[in-house]
């Protein structure tokens, strides 16, 4: 994902960078107008929702909104998790490596509609106003992933 | 055998003949076949274009042209639009006021596109040239409204007056009351980019004095309640733009403005309508159904009311859009398919890049099934396809302009995960008259190689984030036969690359790179071996002393051919090679 600080990007000229500030002001009759403040004040607030992890009997909170990223997020939860790793398990070292299909954990969330899916496909901004949990999840081999994937391809 | 030679052709004649050309393209040909039309040529041209302001000096084209009426001319590069050229960077227009106000003083119109204009030079401007008509000023900084009034008072001929999208100081509303009651003749009139209120009762007396004012472009600042009032003034109106609708309509403001709408019977295009209430929409739809251009990009009316608009464009050609926050998605684009057959320009700007609601590859296909026509596209999206790119490579063969911006700049195929290496691929091997191309997504050299295959039509190239490899590069630079602007930003083509260009550079109008992997000894390369280009690094000096040891890449590069030699008011941050 993008860092949306990037100069000159999107290629839109200044006076068409239209804030949702001047969408008309919420109102009955306005839905629109009423899904842009909460669009807008998801974003001024904190945004805590629940990880698990599988085999994990406690789970953690985490800010979504104190992340820019997906990346940023993948390597705050490796970190946080590594330290519930027994000790005793050569596989410490090994890091989480979340966002790689291939490895042992992957990351999924719990989205709007009470679907898992796999973390990464939409921009980071739609993912936080459609994430409801987080869960990292045994990865259950690259071949049961693309068929997850896939499935939900020809459904949506 | 007799042979006639050209020169035995009298001149007069040929000035007869020339005088049907008035593309600039055929008469820049006709000047190249000998030189004796070359002189005629010359003495006869009253229109000169001029793409790079630095490409040619005033004096020369004095020289060259004697009887010139009407001047374009060119200023900053392209991404200047996107804030990548620092402040400063140049592009004044007062050398050519001062060379012209003594060369030229029967000069009638003046067209600039992103220069630098100062309240100085519209002054100078306004008294040097008594039979002033039309002064466009797109994308232009540098004046206030206090330049425009002394425009409005002089210029006494003026016919037009067009301040496209340009960043002007406003000081207020008072350059509007300075046309004179002698002023009757303007055709055009655009402020929509001011943000102070105009007099209502001068704008109005203006309109109504000026009986052939056929373009009336007003800001956000008049309000809608008036705007019968000048409707009823300007009944042969044929574009109009509206100002804001912010209030609900009274039953007697809306059924005047419904009669004065109306009564505009020549009416063919719309823009403005910045915050409409929706309680305007339907007046709006009762001229609907014979417009040919429609510009809504600056409103924010909700999705459901916009399709019931867009319903009745039955003769649209034109659309400039805005995706509203909404989660209809690509429906407006739907309807817009089923009911603007005639449709050939298509613009879809996004109202907040990364939130929802944004348009998807869906709506895209969708448009270029419905509209056979379509020639023109500028679409930004959150997602695309190559198997989308490759249906409207498919349906829209005529595609002469293609521009697409994904709003993450390297995704991929959104299924397939794929570069989008074979959608654009596509798009530019279909549409033979493809002549611009704006790319966006995961890229990499296999498009280039295709674009240099193909692309033998295509006249200018933006690349973003894309390629691997100098290889991308140099395809394009050896297959685009008729490549005259390439600009490219944050894409991995270096000193190789660059020098793979050398001779072409001199037979294009620019070349841009920036956050590439050009370094300045490329660049002294390129300057050291081609004498007729002017190689312009852009980096900024507080950090490094001395330019010419720099070993890592340097932020920009602008190459242009010039006949001018190098610039003499190159700012701190631009180094001549």
């Amino acid at each position: 994902m993008r860092d949306e600080e990037v100069k000159g990007w999107p290629p839109i000229q200044a006076y068409r960078k239209i804030s949702l500030g001047s969408l008309t002001k919420p109102s009955a009759e306005n839905q629109q107008g009423a899904m842009a403040e909460s669009f807008l004040q998801g974003h001024k607030n904190s945004l805590y929702v629940k990880v698990n992890m599988d085999g994990m009997p406690i789970g953690r909170k985490v800010d979504l909104n104190a992340f820019k990223s997906y990346e940023i997020l993948a390597r705050d939860l490796e970190d946080q998790v590594r330290a519930y790793i027994p000790s005793g398990n050569r596989q410490v070292a090994k890091p989480l490596m979340l966002l790689d299909p291939a490895a042992d954990f992957v990351l999924t969330y719990e989205d709007s509609e009470g679907d898992y899916m796999l973390i990464g496909d939409i921009p980071w901004k739609v993912f936080l106003n459609t994430v409801k949990r987080l869960r990292i999840m045994k990865n259950l081999g690259t071949n049961t992933i693309a068929e997850m994937c896939s499935k939900r391809r020809k459904t949506t | 055998m007799v042979v006639r030679r050209m020169s035995s052709f009298p001149d007069e004649l040929l000035e007869h003949v020339l005088a049907f050309l008035s593309s600039h393209r055929d008469r820049n040909s006709v000047s190249l076949v000998c030189k004796s039309w070359f002189r005629i040529e010359a003495g006869s041209r009253q229109r000169v274009f001029i793409g790079n302001c630095y490409a040619v000096s005033p004096a020369i084209l004095i020289r060259r042209f004697p009887r010139i009426k009407s001047v374009a001319l060119k200023g900053k590069p392209h991404f200047a639009d996107f804030n990548m050229v620092p402040p400063g960077w140049g592009a004044d227009v007062h050398p050519w006021l001062v060379a012209m106000a003594e060369a030229y003083p029967w000069l009638e119109e003046l067209r600039l596109k992103r220069m630098v204009i100062t309240d100085e030079s519209l002054e100078l401007l306004a008294r040097s040239f008594p039979n002033f008509k039309v002064l466009v000023l797109t994308s232009c900084d540098g004046f206030s409204t206090d330049g425009l009034a002394a425009i409005a008072a002089h210029c006494r001929h003026i016919t037009e007056l067009d301040l496209q999208e340009s960043d002007i100081d406003d000081r207020g509303g008072h350059w509007l009351s300075c046309f004179p009651d002698s002023c009757t003749s303007l055709v055009s009139l655009n402020f929509a980019c001011l943000n102070s209120e105009v007099n209502f009762e001068a704008l109005e007396r203006l309109v109504a004095r000026c009986t052939s004012l056929r373009s009336l472009k007003l800001n956000r600042l008049v309000p809608l309640e008036l705007l019968h009032r000048l409707l009823v003034r300007a009944p042969h109106l044929e574009d109009l733009g509206t100002g804001a609708y912010l209030h609900e309509p009274r039953t007697e403001q809306y059924s005047k403005l419904k009669v004065a709408l109306q009564n505009c019977k020549g009416l063919q295009s719309l823009s403005g309508f910045w915050e409409v209430a929706p309680g305007y929409l339907p007046l709006v739809e009762s001229v609907c159904s014979n417009l040919t251009s429609l510009n809504l990009s600056y409103a924010t009316i909700q999705s459901a009311e916009l399709t019931n608009l867009l319903g009745h464009c039955h003769k649209l050609q034109r659309l400039w859009y805005l995706q509203v926050l909404d989660y209809i998605e690509d429906k407006g684009l739907e309807v817009v398919a089923s009911t603007c057959k005639d449709l050939q320009e298509l613009r879809v700007f996004p109202l907040d890049p990364y939130g929802q609601g944004a348009v998807t590859e869906e709506g895209l296909v969708t448009i270029s099934k419905g509209c056979p026509k379509l020639t023109s596209v500028l679409y930004f999206c959150c997602q695309m396809t190559n198997a989308a790119l490759i249906t409207v490579a498919r349906n829209s063969p005529l595609l002469t302009c293609f521009r697409l911006c994904i709003i993450d700049p390297t995704s991929p195929d959104h299924l397939t995960k794929q570069p989008l290496d074979e959608g654009f691929g596509t798009i530019v091997q279909y549409c033979k008259s493809l002549r611009r191309l704006s790319m966006a997504g995961l890229l990499t050299d296999k498009v280039f190689q295709v674009i240099g295959t193909y692309g033998k039509c295509l006249e200018m190239l933006s690349v973003a984030f894309a390629g691997q490899s100098d290889f991308g590069m140099q395809c394009v630079l050896s297959g685009c036969t008729n490549l005259r602007k390439l600009e490219i930003r944050d894409s991995p083509f270096g000193d190789l690359a660059l020098l793979a260009g050398s001779e072409k550079y001199e037979s294009m109008r620019s070349l841009w790179m920036s956050s590439c992997s050009v370094t300045v000894h490329g660049c002294k390369e390129l300057a050291a071996k081609m004498r007729n280009l002017n190689v312009e690094v852009i980096h900024d000096r507080d950090q490094f002393e001395d330019i010419s040891t720099m070993t890592q890449p340097v932020d920009g590069l602008y190459v242009y051919r010039s006949v001018a030699g190098h610039r003499k008011d190159t700012p701190h941050f631009i180094y001549t090679m």
